[in-house]
């Protein structure tokens, strides 16, 4: 099993870190704004993400209990992310159609 | 208007000031002798303590040509301007003029953050349409990824220019 879950893990975490570069790179050129915003939130959650990422190959060591909770809150952040990201979309869509 | 803007003379300002020029009433000439190339506007409005509307004035006083901001992408008005600016255009609008006259528009608005606005500007083709609608891309930015009180006076003030206000 091992030999399946680590180079996914290797691969989500190779994954978030670009990912976390480019929502920093993108956040020079937006300043504020109806984008500039909301940027700022899901810079916030992809950091927390690439953490939790990045500490995915220690959570083993964890309690069952202690991993659900944590399991559990990746789960909340991961739906506010969405929410978040359609929302944005939502007001980029009025904005262009004004 | 963006408060981090440094203004200085331009030649027609100091000829203003020089010949006591008649154009100028008392206010626009006092705010005239204030700006000095290195006030921002919040020192600005520390020297200018009680005058009213100093960033109204500033504002005529650029788009007359007396006054120019500190920015690469300013235009010199090269024919002899007014400072009361008309808001209904005719025929012979000269539309290279009325894109000057938005681009320092949008410095005076963004400041150093004009740099995109003032691109799409400039490339904006010399209609009064191909204008307007330059405008409204400026201000889908400006909302986008500036500010959206802002994307709304510096749309407030381009319709002003072009003559739909």
């Amino acid at each position: 099993m091992d030999n399946i879950t680590l180079p996914i893990t290797v691969s989500a975490v190779i994954i978030m870190l670009y990912a976390l570069w480019r929502v920093f790179a993108l956040k020079q050129h937006i300043q504020g704004g109806v984008v500039g915003r909301r940027w700022k939130i899901l810079a916030a959650l992809v950091l927390l993400f690439a953490v939790g990422y990045i500490a995915m190959p220690f959570m083993g060591k964890l309690p069952p209990e202690s991993l659900r909770i944590v399991v559990s809150v990746i789960f909340l952040f991961g739906a506010v992310y969405v929410a978040v990201t359609i929302s944005l979309i939502r007001r980029i869509i009025i904005t262009l159609s004004e | 208007m963006d408060t981090s803007i440094v203004f200085s003379k331009t030649n027609l300002g100091q000829q203003a000031i020089a010949t006591r020029n008649a154009t100028l009433d008392r206010k626009l000439r006092m705010v005239l002798i204030l700006v000095d190339g290195n006030s921002d506007i919040n020192q600005l409005h520390n020297k200018a303590a009680g005058v009213d509307g100093l960033e109204q004035a500033l504002e005529k006083l650029a788009m007359g040509g007396f006054i120019q901001a500190d920015n690469k992408a300013w235009q010199p008005m090269e024919s002899t301007p007014e400072y009361t600016h008309t808001t209904a255009i005719g025929e012979n609008v000269d539309t290279q003029d009325v894109k000057a006259k938005l681009i320092d528009a949008a410095i005076l608005v963004l400041g150093n953050e004009a740099g995109k606005v003032v691109k799409k500007l400039q490339e904006a083709p010399d209609t009064l349409e191909g204008l307007e609608q330059a405008v409204k891309r400026c201000k889908q930015l400006v909302d986008l990824t500036i500010d959206e009180t802002r994307s709304a006076e510096l749309k407030q003030k381009c319709l002003e220019i072009i003559g739909k206000i």
